[in-house]
């Protein structure tokens, strides 16, 4: 369960203030799909990084199982964050350097856990998100779609307790957008692993079940689908 | 997938970037180490023609000699037989070389001074090898030969040649004045240009009777067996009953500064290592600084995962120390392919030693050694490593929301 309780974050830019959230409260129970909507500005990345432990809110609580997360110090954050959470990008920001089996084991590398267990949590969910075949290839050889499935895979990997998805499908064309829609509501229903992702395309917020669109750093609706 | 992997994977994400970073460390090794080896080059030429030449490993004088000495006070001498008999009884002494250094003035049509030392020709092969330098004529046939053998530096200065005769005027010990006339019967030519400029010598026991010295001599110069401590040794010297008292024993160390002061330049040319391959670090730092803007979207992604602060320094950090490693270890390499011929053939400093009263030769061999050359490689990873902490701290620094941010 995630709390989230009149969250407030105000950027400050030179001499202007931006009001990014506005006393954002909101429940998120295990397994939900959520999409977070709004236009460009709307606040939506704001929530995700600071629900993601990436960024601070001014003032508000956000309780992740019952546990208040704007009170860790960096290392908890930091380990909350190798633990607990999955996240995916808009430009996938896989490490070029490494293969896509090394992308996804990298997340596991970082928890203790044994060689043997890596190498087969690994080559499992790479093939659940359709990459058999593609492990040894570097990011540079994959294509956008395949590179997202890559960074879906590194999210899931952990079987985390959340993933947050800031606009997974904005850098890909239409067609591979729906497909990586079609494959995290999939992961989602399998594992029910929570998803948070934000959007501003409407075909993407179909495939959500439940859609809170935000407006000017403030919830303007929340529908249960 | 170790750090150490992604590391060493991402030095070749700008591979002229990190090539340019190692030739920085492999020249500054490579210079240093070339730089150690003539120092240390000319360290072991100076001792060997400190010791061949001009004190032995361990000197004998009359203790008030030294403070006299620009006054040749012939009087104060060492007595040589009884001192010959007490030494011969010593473990560890290779070759024991009396000497008289002589004052002298070249009669002719106008008076030149130079300073003649009379020795004893057969130890003198021993223990300077004098035949070897011998480019000329012959050594002395026998010890009463009133014969003298000179350097041709100082051959062509006195205006002489070999087979010339000369005569020569000293004060004896008594202060009277001898004169004595030489036939020049060799021509020597040393590799040091002080040697050159001032060598002369007569039989030993034509000296003694030509300044009317009996049986003193104003020197003994001892040469030990390898191995042999000559510090102990010359404490050893010390505590015969014949040279207890009113003698000066040193070693060589002892008595000249000039190798001292060398040894200290050593320590200071560590510093000056250092500050060396701090210069040359400033490329991999600066690469580093780079790299580390470049990949501030990979710094946040990382941050996102999880990784500390600390992995995230060690990354980096690993990536220049892999090129320091690896740049250090070419440079070690470099230094002593470009250090051999060096040592063998040497560097003609002849030149520029003509006028200098340094006992350095004209030519200095470089010498490359083990020890030289894995301190030099240590030392570039220890200073790069060093310099390279400061801009991979930066990364750990830097928020994974500032990191993501960043295009």
């Amino acid at each position: 369960m995630i709390t989230i309780d009149a969250l407030v974050k105000t950027y400050r830019e030179g001499e202007s203030e931006v009001h990014a959230l506005r006393g954002v409260s909101l429940e998120i129970k295990p397994g939900e799909f959520t999409a977070i909507a709004g236009p460009s500005g709307s606040g939506k990345t704001t929530l995700l990084n600071i629900i993601g432990l990436l960024d601070d809110a001014d003032s508000g609580k956000i309780l992740i199982d019952g546990r208040d997360i704007q009170t860790f110090s960096g290392k908890e954050r930091a380990r909350f964050r190798r633990e607990k959470l999955g996240f995916v990008f808009q430009t996938f920001n896989l490490i070029p350097v490494l293969t896509a089996y090394e992308n996804v084991a990298l997340a596991l590398n970082l928890l203790q856990i044994s060689a043997k267990e890596i190498e087969s949590r690994t080559i499992a969910i790479l093939h659940e998100v359709g990459l058999k075949g593609a492990e040894n290839r570097l990011p540079s050889k994959l294509s956008g779609g395949q590179q997202q499935r890559v960074a879906i895979a590194r999210a899931l990997v952990k079987r985390p307790l959340l993933v947050l998805a800031d606009e997974p499908t904005a850098n890909l064309d239409s067609v591979t957008g729906e497909e990586i829609m079609k494959l995290m509501l999939e992961l989602n229903k399998k594992h029910g692993t929570t998803f948070i992702f934000s959007t501003h395309d409407p075909m993407v917020m179909l495939y959500a079940t439940r859609l809170i669109k935000l407006h000017d750093g403030l919830i303007v609706s929340d529908e249960r689908r | 997938m170790s750090l150490l992997t992604m590391a060493y994977r991402n030095i070749f994400r700008n591979k002229r970037r990190s090539l340019l970073s190692g030739i920085a460390i492999l020249i500054a090794t490579m210079s240093i180490l070339l730089l150690f080896g003539l120092i240390d080059g000319m360290k072991d030429d100076m001792k060997k023609n400190l010791i061949d030449f001009y004190l032995g490993n361990i000197r004998i004088r009359n203790a008030q000699y030294t403070a006299y000495e620009h006054l040749n006070p012939l009087m104060l001498g060492v007595p040589l037989s009884s001192s010959m008999n007490a030494l011969a009884g010593i473990e560890g002494i290779d070759t024991i070389a009396p000497r008289i250094k002589l004052p002298a003035g070249l009669i002719r049509d106008t008076e030149t001074g130079l300073l003649i030392q009379a020795v004893d020709f057969e130890v003198e092969k021993k223990f300077q090898h004098i035949d070897v330098y011998l480019k000329e004529g012959r050594l002395p046939e026998s010890p009463d030969a009133r014969e003298i053998v000179l350097t041709k530096w100082l051959l062509n200065k006195l205006n002489v040649n070999l087979n010339d005769k000369i005569t020569l005027l000293i004060q004896t010990k008594t202060g009277g004045t001898n004169a004595m006339t030489f036939r020049i019967c060799g021509v020597l030519e040393y590799p040091v240009a002080m040697l050159n400029s001032s060598s002369a010598y007569i039989p030993l026991r034509v000296g003694q009777y030509f300044a009317r010295m009996d049986d003193l001599v104003t020197e003994i110069l001892i040469k030990t067996k390898p191995a042999v401590d000559e510090k102990l040794m010359a404490q050893t010297i010390k505590m015969l009953p014949e040279l207890q008292r009113d003698y000066e024993i040193k070693t060589w160390k002892e008595i000249n500064e000039i190798y001292s002061f060398f040894e200290m330049a050593q320590g200071i040319y560590i510093v000056i290592a250092i500050v060396f391959f701090i210069l040359a670090s400033t490329v991999i730092i600066n690469t580093t600084l780079m790299v580390v803007f470049e990949r501030m979207k990979e710094i946040g992604t990382l941050g996102a995962l999880g990784m500390e602060g600390g992995e995230i320094t060690k990354l980096f950090f690993l990536e220049a120390l892999i090129i320091a490693c690896v740049a250090a270890f070419l440079g070690a390499i470099a230094g002593n392919i470009v250090g051999i011929p060096l040592a063998i053939y040497g560097i003609d400093f002849s030149g520029a030693m003509q006028g200098i009263s340094m006992e350095v030769s004209g030519v200095v061999r470089l010498k490359l050694s083990l020890v030289n050359t894995v301190l030099v490689f240590c030392y570039s990873i220890i200073v790069s490593a060093c310099a390279v902490l400061i801009p991979s701290r930066q990364a750990a620094h830097i928020k994974p929301i500032q990191a993501l941010r960043s295009t």
